[in-house]
Parts: structure tokens; sequence; C-alpha cells
């Protein structure tokens, strides 16, 4: 929060907070509590000449989840142990082996880049993997916050909570690429009032060359000429 | 944690820009690993990284637009993830081959081109283990900001570089009261994990304050559709 009897309505903090959720009063600024994501860049930027950002150290439920999506300085400690959105993907996978041969991750990721969107809405961009019965991965923080796994379906006290970003992640066969497609368009025409993320992540074949990508193409998608590369040099390494 | 991906770009533009992660898991290889790691931070610094940092929590000490790397290097502890941005090809190159060469049995990822990294690891002798690509952003893309302010925010995965602070630092760029190299710096600050590069930031930053110059450029974010 912003200490009103310290603030002289100077502005210099407005632009730092990535989802615009400072706003100036006639004579102090003050933060939109719906709009933000408790990122904590505010707290950190050290911009504010006469130090009235106060940040709360712990926040109460459900509030707390704003924080631990947004803000890659605070723990999912009740979930993965990570920081950030949550797993290790594919940073580990040459020792973890969550990514095998013949499947394709998929990684949808709601809010980014720098929108946010809330639980609530997530829910109805989620649907439509629910409706392909993927499982989600479990060890992901927002599984962990769904009340009905197999519906997407998130608990109650967590729906008005808005976050930066927060990621939906599954396997699927390659089969099941063209209904996965079919699954994002659905998704993207929910997405109203926000946008997401879109990564596919496939595990090598042994010749170097990276499975899928054709494949996506023929459906009419590519891939972006940037990407993530696990080079498989971690030990021990996983029998994938 | 997708957090070097998605990052917005032309061909042109991204050829400068690759990120390394390192990462220890836990449960695998992640106990004694902070020497490891340490020793990597130095070798970021030995191959000219633009930008370094990794720990988390209480350990955190900022990137090293912020801070010494002594005082990252110091307070790294197991768990934590050495990150780093190299602005060239050829630096990327030389610090893969020395990193295979020390061989720290720790996971590798590199962010950036494929082609290039591909090319690099052909001729080093590294056969890439797994791979992410991006499928661009969907949705309402009509949110996002345009070209260059697009490529700068997104030099930080988790969102905490604001559109409204470029669009800050450039009327202070265009008023003269804040040189170019110093708004690519301040704008890498709130980035925690160090993965924003100043360098290319301070490359946008001069297309976007040119003079006369408000055209749009057409990064090909917005969805990868053919
Ligand atoms: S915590 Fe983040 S979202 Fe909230 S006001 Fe500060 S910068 Fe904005
Ligand atoms: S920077 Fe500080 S003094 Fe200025 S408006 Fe913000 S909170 Fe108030």
């Amino acid at each position: 929060m912003i200490d009103k009897e310290l603030c002289i309505g100077c502005g210099d903090c407005l632009p730092v907070c990535p989802v615009k959720a400072i706003g100036l009063e006639t004579e102090y600024a003050e933060i939109n509590e719906e709009m933000c994501v408790e990122c904590g860049v505010c707290y950190r930027a050290k911009r504010c000449p006469v130090e009235a950002f106060k940040q709360a150290p712990d926040l109460p439920w459900p509030r707390i989840v704003r924080r631990v999506f947004s803000d890659p300085n605070a723990p999912h400690s009740a979930t993965t142990g990570g920081w950030g959105r949550g797993t290790a993907e594919m940073k580990s996978n040459d020792v973890t082996g969550r990514y095998k041969r013949g499947m394709v991750g998929i990684a949808v990721e709601i809010g980014r880049p720098g929108v946010g969107e809330t639980i609530r809405n997530i829910e109805k961009i989620a649907a439509p993997f629910a409706r392909l019965g993927v499982e989600f991965e479990p060890l992901n923080p927002l599984t962990s916050l769904m009340e009905d796994t197999k519906k997407a379906i998130f608990k109650e006290d967590v729906k008005n909570e808005r976050v930066l970003s927060a990621i939906i992640e599954f396997l699927i066969e390659p089969s099941r690429l063209a209904e996965v497609v079919g699954a994002l368009e659905e998704s993207s025409a929910a997405a109203t009032e926000t946008v997401f993320s879109v990564a596919m992540i496939n595990r090598v074949n042994p010749d170097g060359a990276v499975p899928n990508i054709d494949a996506l193409e023929k459906l009419g998608y590519r891939a972006s000429p940037n990407a993530k590369v696990n080079l498989g040099l971690g030990r021990p390494k996983a029998e994938v | 944690m997708t957090h070097s991906l998605h990052r917005a770009g032309t061909i042109e533009d991204l050829g400068c820009d690759y990120v390394i992660i390192i990462r220890a898991e836990k449960g695998y290889n992640q106990e004694g690993s902070a020497g490891k790691c340490k020793e990597l931070l130095r070798l970021f610094q030995k191959h000219d990284a633009v930008n370094i940092t990794g720990a988390r929590g209480t350990n955190y000490k900022g990137n090293v637009l912020e801070t010494s790397l002594d005082s990252i290097v110091e307070a790294f502890k197991d768990g934590n993830s050495p990150y780093c941005v190299f602005d060239t090809k050829e630096k990327l190159e030389s610090f893969l081959v020395e990193l295979k060469e020390k061989d720290f049995g720790l996971s590798v990822v590199v962010s950036g081109l494929y082609d290039s990294i591909r090319s690099i690891c052909d001729k080093i002798g590294i056969v890439p283990h797994t791979t992410n690509h991006s499928l661009g952003v969907w949705g309402n893309t009509s949110l996002l900001p345009d070209g260059p302010v697009l490529e700068i925010t997104t030099m930080c995965g988790h969102g905490m570089v604001s559109r409204y602070l470029v669009d800050d630092l450039i009327e202070k760029i265009r008023a003269g009261s804040l040189s170019i190299e110093k708004a690519g710096i301040e704008l890498g600050k709130p980035c925690l994990c160090g993965l924003f590069n100043p360098k290319r930031a301070e490359m946008l930053l001069r297309k976007l304050t040119a003079d006369g110059n408000k055209e749009r450029v057409n990064t090909g974010v917005k969805g990868w559709a053919l």
C-alpha cells in the first residue's frame, strides 16, 4: 500500500506498474486493489522519493494467490516449492524425464505478456482443454487451485483473484495435435479481456530433428524461430 | 516457468539475444550444487554476458545491472539457478565450448534463435535433448503494445518490465534528460531473473526515439498462424 500521509503526489511511481494499477488522486497516489496483481514491482522500484510504499509481509488467503503467481520472488511453498509461475517444465528434462519421446508437452500461459487475468476468466480459457480429456500437470500450482481437475473448475474462494499470468500444462499424443489447435482457437475466442502465450515441448529425436513442427505447419500454424533448448548436459540422465 | 520463451522480435533483433539458464534439480543433482553455480556465474562474466543473476527469495541481491557480481555469488545457495544473457552468437559459442569442457553435470538451457543454437551444437558436438517452441500469442492481441515496445517488455518473461515505463523513459530520452544507455539499464532493473538484455533494449530504444520514426515495426509475434 501507499502511505497517504507520506505521498507527495509526484506521480513518479505510476509508470512502473505493469498493469496500470497505480492511479493519481488529486493529492496522492493510490493502488487499485482489484487491478493490482501483487507483483511487487512498485515496492522494489525504489522510485518513490519519500519511501511511501509499504509492502505487507504476509497476505491473507485468498489474496496471497495474486502474489505467488505474479511475483517471481515469492515461492509457491505449498506446491512445487519453485519460484515464478510454477514448474521446472522442460528446463531439467534431461534429468527428470518429464517429457518423453512420443508425447508433446503443451503449456498455455494465460495473461502473458503483461496483461493479467482473473482466475474466474482463466477457468473459461482452460475449459476447452479440459474437454479434450487431458490430465493437467499435477505439480503445477494452477492445477492445485482447481476443485475439479477433470473439468478445470476452480475453487470458489480464489475466482476473484487476478494474477499477472498462470500456466496450464499437459501432455498429449502427437496424433491429437489437431484437437489441441482446435481447443486453442476456442480458448482464444474466450479470451476477450486478455491474451495467452502458447508453447510446445518436444523431446528431440536421436538424429537431432525436432518432431511435430512439420505436423503443426500442415495444420496451418508455425513455431517461432526462437526456442528454449535443453542441451542434455545434466546428470544423472533420465531414460527417456 | 517459460520465462525466457515468447521473446517477441524480428529474426534480426533476436540474433543479438541468447539466454542461458542453469538448473540443479531437487532430488536429482541439487544438493551441493551451489559451488558449481558460483563457478558458472564467474564463467558468464568471463564470456562477457550483458546481464547475470539467479538467487531468489531472501538470497536475492538483484541482477548485475543494479548490484555487483560478487554480492550475487556470495548469496548463492543450493537450489538457486544461475542465469545470464549474451548479446552475440560468438559469445554464446565461446561460453558453450568451455561449458562442455568443464562438464558440470547440471541441466543447461539456451534460449534464442533455434537455427543458431543448433549450428553451434552441431559444431561442438552436442545433440539437444528437449526443445520448447513458442506458438505465439492468442486471445485479444489488441491489448498488446506495438512492436518494439513489446520486444522490450517480453525480454522479462515474468512481465516485470512495464510498457508504461518504456513510454516514460522514451519521453525522458526525447526531452534530453536521460541517455539511451542509461534507459536500457533502467528497464532491466525490474527483471529479477537477469534475463533482460540491456544492449538489445538500447538498440530498440534507438529505433523508437529516432527522429520522425513513428512507423510500427511488425515483430511477427501476434499469432504465428500462417
Ligand atoms: S504490486 Fe505490482 S500490480 Fe500492484 S501496484 Fe505494485 S506494481 Fe502494480
Ligand atoms: S512516487 Fe511516492 S510520492 Fe510520488 S506519487 Fe508515488 S507514492 Fe507518491
